[in-house]
């Protein structure tokens, strides 16, 4: 009897979970066409104007068969509006129609229609392979059995439905499929197992700071703790549910004074209050403390105008009123309000209610003494019970009957009460199992997966410390092969270094071979002709002696032009300087640029050597047979080699023609000697240009 | 003998050594002394440095009879020895070396008083240089001092900052205006006073009596235009 409240309470919720939800699908469809208009507007011209509007009216014509649908419950709209839907070709509008019409069929316990969306979402998720659209096929399936009142395949449902949603970490839709569970859990009696499933919820609502469906998780945690015993934690989460309803209620009330709605929110708190009055007062009504429930549902019974805008919970509070005047002796009064809830409850036609009420005014009228009413009473509460498996409600019957019954037929009552109660019984604890059983497979299942990921995770470990140490290793052989290669060239540029050392030595001993020729030139043929030049004067044979004169010149200048000079005491500046005076004339310039650019000092003298003697070759040649009037010494100096770029104003030469002779070639072969490049570039006309670069230090 | 000017010529030709002596008999009445070896040149005018000193030191710069065991392999050598040792005597070079690679070095690190040329020589010439040196001035023969004139304008056209001012001089009156005008490489300005000394090496290494004279001979010589 004292459940009488709580099953109202369930249905309550149910009817207004979905009912919000319904409500949460309209405002979408209007932002969504809000999108989309605008979306629309930006791309497409005026001309295709009709075409928007035509869409627009498709979303208006979807939310209007919607709300047909809910009012008339004819069942060709679903099909009518998923043609509307499948027409407009966008895959979350179509999903959501698809959800949206589910909902609405098992409101109106059109199982034809909620197969159809049902399969509408199985083809939707095949077509599309997104997973949401799978829980929501999953959940449309619990509705289904939800409506054959097949709870443990539905709770089955919700659960493979809500473990879906888990991985695609939609925690809304998680929440709201625990709260299904939770619900369908409080309904079998599992009162802690409905407390782990709200838990649950609530760990996975509380990050996203939604207020409505956390309302209702606490007011389904509240029921629980009620009927396990824990009033004063109950009241509490009632406390909190009211405020979060409150909340919600604010909130909307928000949104629809900022779209221009009728404020007609603010009306509902008082009726949440009720609502809240009604569940302290079961709590106290739990606890025995019929006068403090008392207090409550009259609280709750004092809203205005609750009968006209918030029937269910009047029925609630009367009820609730009815059963502690009960309680408390007043049998009368109890009967005069059962009687008015009874009443109400036939207008609504509401089954649930009735079966409730029935058993109530049975009770009253047994402890009125007026057993043929409560043989009535019971037996319309019995066979109401028996037609929705309303269970506790058929025990209570049967055992009132039994009482009631005299002989033989109450006797019979009695073993139909036993066996149906042990039954009962029984199916409670398996059904318990089986709630367990299978949040726990898919407990099991995700440790499973956590720890195959965590397999994973440690396979992909090793992967990638086998990638390090291979990577490490290739970075080993790298470095490896670059010292070796650092190592090869090093040799490579020390050999390269000996080598133009022993280069530059050859040129040194080549220096010193010249040097000695022209000694002995100088020294022993001229000295020869010197003595011979003498003794033919000395026998007057001047002609001779004259010709004799001529060829000693020659030898001089011979072994000049061998003989070069030493380096060491005069700077290689002064040379050049001396060498340019030697030929210089107002009409054979000669410029230097840039000489003091170069450390001569730190020149190799073999170097200094070479280069002198190609200058004074190339003055010479300039000089001789370019007929120039300007020639231009520019020296530059880079990091690792000397330039000297000579060039000249003089009559050129043909670079290619073979006749050039032996001179440049002597020049060429002079500086390949101390690995230098010799480079002549030249015009006819135009003049000559000889650039060499001699590398410093061999490399 | 007593007062006449001692005299010592070192060459390996005897003939040149001859034609020498009969040069220096026609202008004057010297006490001559020859050798044709450097070592015996040193000796000579060391063992008489404090008795009976030479005065003037004639020599060639290579000698033909230079042999492994001498301590002096030529003129440069023997200049050089004598220089080491503070020797008072006053040095003349008649060579054949018309080299300016030569000139040049034996004139900026021996500065000889007099520097002739065996080819070229009269003995009216080796009279003058005599003369000169006697009054410790220098005589470069007319071919050695054209060579050493080529070399400063050789060495004077290189010069950036030479050039300059020799192309800036005749636009000022004054040579303080130069300064700031002047710069170097690096476009830093140059001081005044390194102007001025600059301008003095410029008068000496082309023979200018002044300025005025500087430019003309820089004009004739073309290192301006």
């Amino acid at each position: 009897m004292k459940l009488e409240k709580d099953s109202l309470i369930i249905s309550y919720n149910f009817f207004k979970m979905m009912s919000n939800h319904k409500f949460n699908i309209k405002t979408n469809y209007l932002f969504y066409g809000q999108i989309k208009l605008l979306f629309l507007f930006f791309l497409v011209s005026f001309s295709v104007f009709s075409q928007e509007k035509d869409f627009d009216n498709r979303i208006d014509s979807l939310t209007f068969l919607l709300n047909q649908y809910k009012k008339t419950k004819q069942p060709h709209l679903p099909q009518k509006a998923f043609l509307l839907a499948e027409k407009i070709k966008g895959d979350s509008l179509l999903k959501r129609t698809y959800s949206s019409f589910a909902v609405k069929s098992f409101l109106n316990k059109d199982l034809a229609n909620l197969s159809l969306s049902e399969r509408k979402l199985h083809e939707f998720y095949i077509r599309t392979r997104d997973s949401s659209a799978l829980a929501q096929q999953y959940y449309c399936k619990g509705l289904f059995f939800k409506v054959k009142l097949k709870q443990d395949s539905a709770f089955y449902y919700y659960n493979k439905s809500k473990n879906i949603s888990t991985q695609l970490k939609d925690s809304l839709e998680v929440t709201k499929r625990l709260l299904s569970m939770a619900a369908i859990q409080y309904d079998e009696r599992d009162y802690l197992g409905s407390e782990i499933s709200i838990i649950e919820g609530l760990r996975f609502v509380e990050p996203l700071k939604e207020v409505f469906y956390t309302g209702f998780l606490y007011e389904r945690l509240g029921n629980a703790l009620n009927r396990s015993g824990r009033q004063k934690e109950a009241r509490k989460k009632f406390l909190i549910f009211f405020e979060l309803q409150k909340r919600s209620s604010l909130e909307k009330l928000e949104l629809q004074k900022a779209r221009g709605y009728a404020n007609f929110a603010d009306t509902k708190i008082k009726y949440q209050k009720a609502r809240l009055y009604n569940h302290l007062a079961d709590t106290y009504t739990s606890e025995g403390n019929y006068t403090r429930a008392l207090e409550y549902y009259k609280k709750s019974l004092s809203t205005d105008s609750i009968m006209l805008n918030s029937i269910q919970r009047y029925e609630v509070a009367l009820g609730g009123i009815a059963f502690n005047h009960l309680m408390l002796g007043n049998i009368k009064l109890a009967i005069k309000e059962y009687s008015e809830v009874l009443k109400s409850r036939q207008n609504r036609k509401y089954e649930r209610g009735l079966v409730v009420t029935h058993s109530g005014l049975a009770d009253a009228y047994t402890a009125n003494n007026e057993t043929k009413k409560a043989i009535f009473h019971s037996n319309i509460g019995l066979e109401k019970a028996k037609k929705m498996q309303y269970n506790f409600y058929i025990l209570e019957n049967l055992l009132l009957l039994s009482k009631l019954e005299k002989g033989e037929k109450g006797r019979l009552l009695l073993q139909e009460h036993f066996i149906l109660s042990d039954s009962l019984f029984k199916r409670e604890r398996s059904l318990k199992n089986q709630f367990a059983n299978v949040q726990y497979e898919a407990e099991k299942k995700d440790r499973e997966n956590a720890s195959l990921k965590q397999e994973n995770s440690k396979r992909e470990l090793e992967l990638v410390t086998e990638k390090q140490h291979k990577i490490i290793g290739w970075l080993i052989a790298g470095i490896s092969i670059l010292f070796i290669g650092f190592g090869g060239s090093l040799v490579l540029s020390r050999r390269k270094k000996m080598l133009f050392e022993a280069q530059l030595k050859q040129v040194e001993v080549r220096e010193t071979e010249r040097q000695q020729i022209a000694k002995s030139l100088h020294d022993e043929v001229a000295g020869d002709i010197r003595m011979l030049h003498l003794k033919l004067s000395k026998t007057n044979q001047l002609e001779d002696a004259k010709s004799l004169d001529i060829i000693n010149e020659n030898v001089r200048n011979l072994s000049h032009q061998i003989s070069s000079e030493s380096f060491n005491e005069v700077s290689f500046k002064d040379q050049i300087i001396n060498l340019i005076s030697e030929y210089f004339e107002v009409s054979f310039r000669i410029k230097v640029e840039e000489i003091d650019t170069i450390e001569w000092k730190t020149i190799n003298n073999s170097i200094k050597r070479t280069l002198f003697l190609t200058i004074r070759e190339i003055i010479q040649n300039a000089k001789k047979h370019a007929e120039a009037s300007v020639l231009i010494l520019s020296f530059k100096e880079t990091k690792k080699s000397i330039v000297l770029i000579i060039s000249d104003n003089g009559k050129g030469f043909e670079v290619n023609a073979k006749k050039n002779g032996i001179g440049l070639k002597n020049l060429k072969e002079r500086i390949e000697e101390i690995s230098g490049v010799f480079t002549v570039e030249s015009e006819i006309e135009k003049g000559t240009k000889i650039t060499i670069e001699i590398s410093k230090n061999g490399k | 003998m007593e007062n006449k000017i001692r005299i010592l010529i070192a060459d390996d030709h005897q003939l040149v050594l001859e034609g020498f002596l009969n040069s220096l008999k026609e202008v004057g009445d010297f006490d001559v002394v020859t050798t044709t070896n450097c070592d015996a040149a040193f000796d000579l005018i060391k063992t008489h440095i404090n008795s009976n000193p030479f005065q003037l030191l004639f020599t060639d710069l290579s000698f033909d009879n230079i042999t492994e065991e001498s301590d002096l392999d030529g003129g440069e050598e023997l200049i050089k020895a004598i220089r080491n040792n503070e020797f008072d005597i006053k040095i003349g070079v008649i060579t054949g070396h018309t080299k300016t690679n030569r000139i040049y070095n034996v004139i900026s690190n021996l500065n000889p008083n007099s520097y002739l040329l065996k080819s070229k020589s009269s003995a009216t010439e080796i009279g003058f240089a005599v003369q000169k040196m006697l009054a410790n001035e220098y005589y470069y023969t007319h071919e050695i001092h054209q060579k050493i004139l080529r070399r400063n304008v050789v060495q004077i056209q290189m010069d950036d900052v030479a050039i300059q001012i020799l192309k800036e001089l005749p636009n000022h009156s004054k040579i303080s205006n130069l300064e700031g005008v002047i710069k170097k490489n690096n476009g830093t300005a140059i001081k005044l006073r390194s102007i001025e000394t600059k301008l003095a090496n410029l008068r000496t290494d082309l023979n200018a009596n002044n300025n005025t004279d500087l430019i003309l001979k820089v004009k004739e010589l073309g290192i301006i235009d």
